[in-house]
């Protein structure tokens, strides 16, 4: 059984030109024949054009499922008032279980004072915030470590582990702010395993990044955990049990 | 014919691998041979202690290994002879990796040593996907530069870079793709616009795995001339060119 914590709806517009992804059915479908049993969904166009609009448009293909799809909005910080009134409109409206920020694609820095306004609306409503991470100059491991630490009573998840460069430090913030989560999503096999040996295995957390129609890219990161442990108990906190934790 | 074209051998602080867990992995998986390099203490500094381990291993496995030698640039003329000592002595081509041994990939401080490679015709493979130190574009200008040299740019950029990677190889007849640590999905795109004569298997063991690896070029690759292109004749052609 997997929860899928990091997943995006793709309609074509992001990246742009592109064959729009998969729809809410054949998500579901894909979900179902690989053992997934639950996908935390953000916008992919969203992140780069109005964010409003396509958090509606997240919310109706939810719509297929609401006990299987939960929304992870996203709000730019380049707009603070807009930013933490649609946090609230996402919280209050839109059933959302979770915020999507990917400072370097939407242009912020994570020091800008928005973003803590962003992070105190989330705070207000419990939602976890899952950062992209791995990425100079505005989404590194440590930048967005560093709101965490700004936020303790905020849960912040990095949505890469740090990617292949910076899994290093997404382990030492870890180690050192109990407030973060690491998803393994984009590392190679021997860097989970250094994560799964040096730090709380109660905050790791699996995703993809899946949403395209090319299934593979679920099939290859559920295998890069499988290769990475063969402890049965350490798979199910990965894959499933950690995330169940974070939202029950 | 299966040769792994990139692994780390040795006991590092972070890589771990033995020749004989290489060995068992290649029979397992069905690869006859494998390009192997020291670890990254090996490759940022005490670079003859790695060339004279990887050396030893070329010899004490016979066919099975190839061995690329390593030197960090700042060791200026020293590094040159190094090199120049271990190709000599049977290592086949040489390896960088910019980001741990301190230069952005194109600086001039590493064409000594491009020099060296030039003289006896053995590849060059750069570790490539590292910002600011280690892209696919600062790969290209090295290229562009020494024309009569073969690079192979390693893991093609993953992660970020995965875009400058068409624009990187274009027209650059002397550049080759390393595909491990890329997505299935990235590996089919560089196929269909750059090319199964410009890209060659490896599976940066122990960060990843070699059955992993080679999986993912199964799903992607079909064509059974391209699979032994990639896998084989692309490596051995860069290979065979030493004087």
């Amino acid at each position: 059984m997997i929860i899928d914590t990091h997943v995006h709806v793709y309609d074509g517009g992001w990246p742009p030109d592109t064959e729009p992804g998969l729809t809410a059915d054949e998500m579901l479908k894909t979900m179902d024949e690989n053992g997934v049993v639950e996908a935390w969904i953000s916008p992919a166009t969203g992140l780069v054009r109005d964010f409003q609009q396509n958090n509606d448009k997240l919310y109706r293909f939810l719509g297929a499922d609401r006990k299987k799809l939960l929304g992870f909005y996203t709000v730019n910080a380049n707009y603070t008032k807009e930013a933490v009134d649609e946090v609230k409109r996402c919280a209050e409206n839109l059933g959302a279980k979770g915020i999507k920020l990917h400072p370097w694609l939407q242009g912020f820095s994570c020091m800008y004072e928005s973003v803590d306004r962003i992070m105190e609306a989330c705070i207000r409503y419990g939602l976890p915030v899952l950062f992209h991470d791995g990425t100079p100059p505005y989404s590194d491991t440590m930048q967005v470590a560093n709101v965490a630490e700004r936020y303790p009573e905020a849960k912040v998840i990095l949505g890469h582990a740090g990617l292949y460069d910076s899994f290093r430090d997404a382990v030492k913030a870890a180690q050192r702010f109990d407030n973060i989560y690491l998803c393994l999503c984009g590392n190679a096999i021997n860097d989970v395993r250094y994560i799964l040996s040096n730090m709380d295995n109660g905050r790791i957390l699996f995703g993809s990044d899946y949403g395209t129609r090319d299934v593979s890219l679920l099939l290859e990161r559920i295998d890069i955990v499988a290769y990475a442990t063969a402890d049965e108990a350490q798979r199910r906190k990965v894959y499933f049990e950690n995330a169940r934790n974070l939202i029950k | 014919m299966i040769i792994d074209a990139h692994c780390h051998l040795g006991q590092g602080r972070y890589k771990c691998l033995s020749a004989d867990a290489l060995l068992k992995s290649m029979d397992d998986n069905g690869i006859d041979k494998a390009v192997i390099v020291p670890v990254e203490e090996y490759i940022a500094v005490n670079n003859e202690e790695g060339n004279a381990f990887i050396l030893s291993q070329v010899k004490r496995n016979p066919g099975r290994f190839y061995g690329f030698a390593v030197a960090s640039p700042w060791y200026g003329a020293a590094a040159a002879e190094n090199l120049k000592r271990f190709l000599d002595k049977g290592l086949a081509g040489v390896k960088f990796n910019s980001c741990i041994q301190g230069f952005t990939l194109n600086d001039d401080i590493v064409y000594p040593l491009i020099e060296v490679a030039k003289d006896y015709r053995v590849p060059v493979f750069f570790h490539t996907g590292t910002p600011m130190q280690a892209l696919p574009l600062h790969l290209r200008e090295l290229a562009q530069r020494y024309p009569d040299v073969d690079f192979i740019m390693g893991h093609m950029g993953a992660w970020d870079f995965g875009y400058d990677v068409f624009h990187a190889a274009q027209g650059m007849g002397n550049l080759y793709l390393d595909i491990s640590k890329n997505l299935a999905a990235v590996v089919a795109s560089r196929l269909k616009d750059t090319g199964a004569d410009r890209m060659i298997f490896s599976s940066d063991m122990p960060r990843s795995d070699q059955r992993f690896e080679l999986d993912k070029l199964k799903e992607v690759c079909t064509d059974e001339a391209d699979f032994e292109r990639i896998c084989c004749k692309n490596i051995m052609k860069l290979l065979e060119k030493k004087k």
